[in-house]
């Protein structure tokens, strides 16, 4: 007997342990298996109400008591949003319930389809789906809302790593996006942008003082954290304290199964698959470790939410930095971070002429800085060309930072 | 009363339908035995894949299964508990492919 492929004389191990029957209520014949664990739909029900009550934070502990309770829901419209909006709507705004523990509940779209071709605009589905549920208000934004034209954006030269200043020329706001998506190096770049504006705008919109909830799953959280480490996000691998996952253990099997016994309708993924980004390379990843190990997911997600980033600390730091394209915190110092981890030349004519002009290098995060300027192949002529429109409040950021370094320098009209 | 061929009820959903024409429910019939076995849920993905998917096999089938990230339901039950892909398949039965890749 060869023992070249152990699966043809071995029997396969089951994926649960223990008999068909419902683990909980062991009375039930068992509809679905979790981790191993059988459940019947009533018991899986509340297993996931069980989950994400756990999950939720206590209003204490974001409002003052003369606030009023408010809650923002980040509505994407998919598999993940749509189980959190159901479960937000069953938990806080069901029938008969007394005094609402959250008032106003408030979920923001971001409708996406300006980015890609051929896709449509979802906008009416989205309050159809939630304008389902009562006492839910939608707020509807628009990717392109990124770049407000009124003002004057500023862009980006992306042919030197310092980033120095150019002017955009784009005349709308979809013009500006579209212009930016296009300047981006790489697929990953691509949906990493999109990303990073659809998370800025719903932050921009929610109210400060308010928990924002975000369906994440356990799959992609786990897909989200691997593959934020490997654009070298991994000094934001801690979300801010707004921000919040209830959904953070319950995976995308047991959402795909909750929505379809609630019939919900979760909309298709916009844009094409991404297979050929590190974001779709990693969810390929961890969608075949969820189903040979379940158990592993979750420990990513666990382990992940372990690390902790040291923040500077001393005094030469200086104050705390914020990224000025995706508004989260940043290290000061990429470009000499950089200098120390990768190899790099320079050519002597193109040195002096980085020692010129406006550079925005410093005034971003390492994730950022390395998504405008990974190359996937070897830099071609046209990429020497390429003039990046940023969002209007990294034009309104840069702006101040600058008049801030040259403060000491600008004399008063009087003398 | 028999007949020689199953009648199946067959979904798609979470995306899974644009693969197959973008139309979610299929009534397909299949032979009682398949290959001198009686017909289980592997021939049918098989049959599947041959017969109504329309565009990029592999983001259904992989190694003569569904691929990672599809939930597949028989009459409501998750197939795991039932064999996988050696469930016995019988008249009248109802098959649930759910694509769970949506994104956010």
């Amino acid at each position: 007997m060869s023992c070249e492929k152990p699966e043809d004389v071995m029997p396969r191990k089951p994926r649960h342990d223990r008999g068909k029957t419902c683990h909980k209520c062991k009375t039930q014949p068992g509809q679905l298996i979790v981790r191993h664990f059988v459940y019947c739909k009533d018991c899986f029900f509340a297993h996931v109400h069980s989950k994400f009550r756990r999950q939720m934070p206590a209003r204490e502990a974001y409002c003052q008591p003369e606030q009023e309770p408010s809650l923002s829901v980040a509505f994407s419209g998919g598999l993940g949003a749509s189980v959190l909006l159901d479960l937000v709507a069953r938990t806080y705004r069901r029938e008969g319930a007394r005094k609402p523990v959250w008032s106003p509940i408030t979920a923001y779209y971001v409708e996406t389809c300006a980015a890609y071709d051929g896709v449509p605009d979802a906008v009416e589905h989205v309050k159809e789906v939630v304008n389902g549920y009562r006492g839910i208000e939608l707020v509807v934004l628009r990717l392109e809302d990124a770049f407000d034209t009124q003002t004057p954006l500023l862009a980006l030269s992306l042919a030197d790593e310092r980033l120095p200043l150019s002017s955009s020329s784009s005349a709308t706001p979809t013009d500006a996006l579209r212009a930016h998506l296009a300047a981006l190096p790489t697929p990953t770049a691509r949906l990493q942008a999109i990303s990073n504006l659809t998370y800025a705008l719903v932050l921009r919109a929610a109210p400060s003082h308010a928990p924002i909830l975000f369906g994440t799953h356990l799959t992609a959280l786990a897909v989200s954290l691997i593959s934020g480490v490997a654009h070298g996000a991994g000094y934001n691998l801690t979300p801010p304290a707004r921000i919040v996952r209830p959904l953070c253990e319950i995976s995308a099997k047991e959402c795909a199964a909750y929505a379809h016994w609630r019939a919900l309708r979760p909309l298709r993924s916009r844009g094409p698959p991404g297979m050929d980004s590190v974001l779709g390379i990693t969810r390929d990843f961890i969608v075949r470790l969820d189903r040979d190990f379940p158990s592993t997911v979750s420990a990513v997600a666990r382990t992940c939410a372990k690390v902790v980033p040291k923040r500077d600390s001393s005094s030469s730091a200086g104050a705390p930095l914020t990224c000025a394209l995706c508004e989260r915190p940043a290290q000061h110092g990429v470009l000499e971070w950089k200098t120390r981890t990768a190899i790099r030349s320079f050519s002597s004519d193109s040195e002096q002429d980085k020692t010129e002009g406006t550079a925005v290098a410093e005034e971003l995060c390492y994730a950022c800085h390395t998504m405008l300027t990974s190359r996937a192949r070897v830099r071609g002529p046209s990429d020497v060309e390429q003039v990046l429109p940023v969002p209007s409040w990294t034009s309104s950021t840069i702006r101040a930072r600058m008049r801030e370094s040259v403060k000491d320098f600008i004399l008063d009209d009087e003398d | 009363m028999s007949s020689d061929a199953l009648a199946l009820k067959v979904e798609f959903t979470g995306g899974l339908e644009l693969l197959f024409d973008n139309k979610k429910k299929y009534t397909v019939s299949l032979p009682r035995t398949t290959d001198d076995a009686p017909t289980n849920l592997t021939h049918l993905i098989l049959w599947l894949k041959d017969n109504l998917l329309k565009e990029r096999p592999e983001l259904f089938v992989e190694e003569r299964t569904v691929r990672p990230g599809i939930l597949v339901l028989v009459n409501e039950t998750d197939w795991e508990l039932e064999g996988e892909g050696d469930y016995q398949l019988k008249d009248g039965d109802e098959i649930i492919f759910i694509s769970t890749l949506h994104g956010g």
